[in-house]
């Protein structure tokens, strides 16, 4: 099982050099591991994090493609969606069968064929537009509801912050 | 669908009919009874043998029930059970359909009715006959819409194997019944996996280049046959029966036999258990049996009857999936049932240990040995014992004599929090009391059947239908144990002085009476039992008993006019 995720992440791994997409940059974390890296996402264009640069760990299983990979922010960051830890909670991230109740759909839960790339499109469009519905920040996820205004000033400060560590 | 198999239930009960004494014969075989026994019996027996072709449409609109799971796993577990069994089947219809004969023809299909539908026309359904039901819906789906079975069975799915209601959606509108159940339409286009190719193009999950197995559903979305041997196995692996395409963008439903063809036998049963207990979940027409390590599924084809009974003879409500409840409404049972668990232990221990402060009923514990209480509250000075003022101990002391004026006073003054707990409790004692009668003398059939063996040694001339009575007796006292104990719930929730209390508690005392005089002559010794005129007693107070319990039914079900 482990021999065919090195493979496929080998493969997905010289794609994303070879080609990169923009909005991020992906490496591995340490080049003896392919089940871990590093990934800096570009806060996008007309959001409040645009400018920001913010850094994140991947880390896959072992049983990947089956499984999907978790996704840590290293560099602060304040979003809705986003543990205080810094593990991303979007759907697409949700190992398969944790969701009993059918509150996601089919389509937005992890699915072997998805790829780095598909990932870390998703994270950016979740910078985008953040989903207050499920919120893994609360307390970010009431302030971007109820006051824009300190909300707009927590995310600006990552942002500076992240420059600063460029 | 349900008419359908009503009907067809119906038929098969009619083709029985005439064999049904001859099964009962068999049966009769089968407990070493005598034939002479059931012939020669009493009145009441006859009446009851006569009813014995009239009754049991569980056997024949079941006929698989009578000759697998249940009999078979009986059988290799105690043949004692195997007889307790099948005279239950015997005599607890017979009192329902006596009623139905004179008197419960009501339009009405409330409590009592579907009481007594209990055992006419509830079909007991078991895996094997709950998978040829599935199997017979499948087929036909499948031919009438031209498609593969395993396409039926997802279309089937979509719609709680409601087969009338999925053929006369798929007539108005064929495209949204194929989108809502995840399968490509026109139907006519088979949803078998596209013939696996070889090709020498990458997996778009492995990215590994070929030549790889390719495979498809018929929205095109190919993956080498090792990934989806893959994403199948570990969608089994977490026991999901909707499996749908890989792609995400992609709502297609893989079919079982596309599960069958690319996983290795023991996924595919595993997949298949999941979706045999899928249909019970998702069908409306049936229901798991509520009762701890049943695990029996039970049909109910007769939807206005909310009691049923399992293949393993438990009884229970469709509806909040407790014991069969009457006179008791749903909503009452888990009220009361709430309030058990919550407030019994607490209400025990603080009539137990507690008092009414005298002056302003505060709920008073005693901390210390001292009678001399200060309530907290009011700061009001009394007696433990006597509740008098704590000032007549000092000054005069009195609290040893009786003062009948006092007593009476003190009782006026109770507080109404503490005349509600007594009026619960009221309730609950006879309620849990019922409870535990019934528990002991479900054992009576068991000690008579004991006590029957040791006799037979002594004396050979036994016969094993002499004590075949007890258990039917038996049977129909835990029926009236049940009622009498969900009447004190449906009594406490009726309120008080009230005309239909009255007449309810008239009719429960009615049954009462006659269910603990039955009581007591069950729990008299086997040898006085055997005697001819104890017999006719017994069967004739079980009579009784019975008549009270459906008087009582049938006197809440009219909405207990006089």
């Amino acid at each position: 099982m482990s021999e065919q995720a090195v493979l496929l992440l080998r493969k997905q791994l010289k794609e994303v050099t070879r080609c990169p997409v923009e909005g991020f940059s992906a490496g591995l974390a340490d080049d003896s591991n392919v089940f871990e890296w590093n990934v800096s996402i570009m806060g996008p264009p007309d959001t409040q994090y645009e400018g920001g640069f913010f850094n994140a760990l991947m880390t896959f299983p072992q049983d990947y493609p089956n499984n999907p990979p978790t996704v840590r922010f290293t560099s602060d960051i304040w979003h809705p969606n986003v543990y205080p830890d810094g593990r991303v909670c979007i759907s697409i991230l949700h190992a398969p069968g944790n969701d009993p109740n059918g509150y996601e759909k089919a389509c937005e839960r992890w699915s072997p064929i998805h790829t780095v790339e598909t990932i870390m499109l998703s994270i950016i469009s979740m910078l985008s537009s953040p989903n207050d519905e499920s919120p893994a920040n609360i307390d970010a996820a009431k302030e971007w509801r109820e006051d824009k205004e300190e909300y707009r000033r927590k995310v600006a400060r990552c942002v500076r912050k992240s420059q600063e560590n460029l | 669908m349900q008419r359908l198999t009503r009907s067809s239930a119906r038929q098969r009960e009619e083709e029985t009919r005439p064999s049904l004494p001859s099964t009962n014969q068999n049966s009769s075989k089968r407990r070493k009874q005598s034939t002479e026994n059931t012939v020669t019996a009493t009145g009441n027996d006859q009446v009851s043998s006569d009813k014995v072709a009239k009754r049991t449409p569980e056997e024949p609109s079941n006929p698989t029930t009578a000759g697998t799971k249940p009999s078979a796993s009986n059988s290799s577990q105690q043949p004692e059970q195997v007889q307790n069994q099948e005279s239950d089947v015997e005599i607890s219809e017979i009192p329902e359909s006596d009623v139905s004969y004179f008197g419960y023809c009501s339009d009405d299909g409330g409590e009592v009715q579907s009481n007594s539908k209990v055992a006419t026309e509830t079909s007991c359904m078991d895996e094997q006959a709950r998978r040829r039901q599935q199997q017979e819906d499948t087929e036909e789906v499948a031919e009438l819409l031209g498609v593969e079975n395993s396409v039926a069975t997802l279309l089937l799915r979509s719609v709680a194997w409601n087969k009338e209601d999925l053929l006369s959606r798929y007539m108005e509108d064929a495209e949204k019944v194929c989108a809502a159940a995840g399968v490509a339409n026109p139907a006519a286009v088979s949803l078998a996996m596209l013939s696996a190719q070889v090709s020498d193009r990458e997996c778009s999950i492995c990215r590994l280049d070929g030549p790889l197995a390719f495979s498809a559903l018929s929205c095109g979305h190919s993956y080498c046959d090792c990934c989806w041997k893959r994403f199948l196995s570990l969608k089994v692996e977490e026991g999901e029966t909707r499996i749908v395409c890989p792609e995400p963008s992609c709502s297609l439903q893989v079919p079982e036999n596309i599960v069958r063809q690319l996983c290795d036998r023991e996924t595919f049963e595993k997949y298949s258990a999941y979706v045999e207990n899928a249909f019970v979940d998702e069908s409306k027409t049936c229901v798991w049996c509520p009762y701890p390590n049943c695990g029996l599924s039970v049909g109910t084809t007769d939807s206005s009857s909310k009691f049923i009974i399992c293949a393993q003879r438990h009884s229970f409500c469709v509806e909040c999936r407790s014991e069969a409840h009457a006179p008791a409404q749903c909503d009452q049972v888990i009220e009361w049932l709430k309030k058990c668990d919550d407030d019994s232990e607490t209400f025990n221990w603080l009539s137990a240990n507690t008092q009414d402060c005298p002056k302003c009923q505060s709920t008073i514990e005693k901390n210390g040995g001292c009678n001399h209480m200060t309530c907290r509250k009011c700061k009001h000075e009394f007696c433990w014992v006597c509740l008098g003022l704590w000032q007549s101990h000092t000054d005069y002391y009195s609290c040893n004599r009786f003062d009948p004026d006092k007593v009476k006073a003190s009782e006026d003054g109770k507080a109404k929090s503490r005349a509600a707990l007594d009026r619960y409790l009221h309730y609950y004692h006879r309620y849990m009391n019922h409870e535990r009668s019934r528990k002991l003398e479900e054992q009576i059939r068991d000690k008579a059947v004991l006590k029957m063996e040791e006799l037979q040694k002594k004396e050979p001339q036994r016969l094993w239908g002499d004590v075949q009575f007890v258990g039917e007796a038996t049977e129909k006292l835990c029926k009236c144990r049940v009622v009498l104990k969900w009447t004190y719930v449906f009594a406490h929730a009726l309120e008080d002085s009230s005309s239909q209390k009255n007449l309810f508690c008239f009719l429960q005392e009615d049954l009462e009476r006659n269910t603990e005089r039955l009581s007591e002559l069950l729990e008299s010794e086997v040898e006085n039992l055997l005697k001819a005129e104890v017999k006719s007693e017994v069967l004739a107070l079980a009579a009784v008993a019975t008549q009270s319990r459906l008087k009582l039914l049938q006197g809440v079900e009219e909405g207990l006019v006089a």
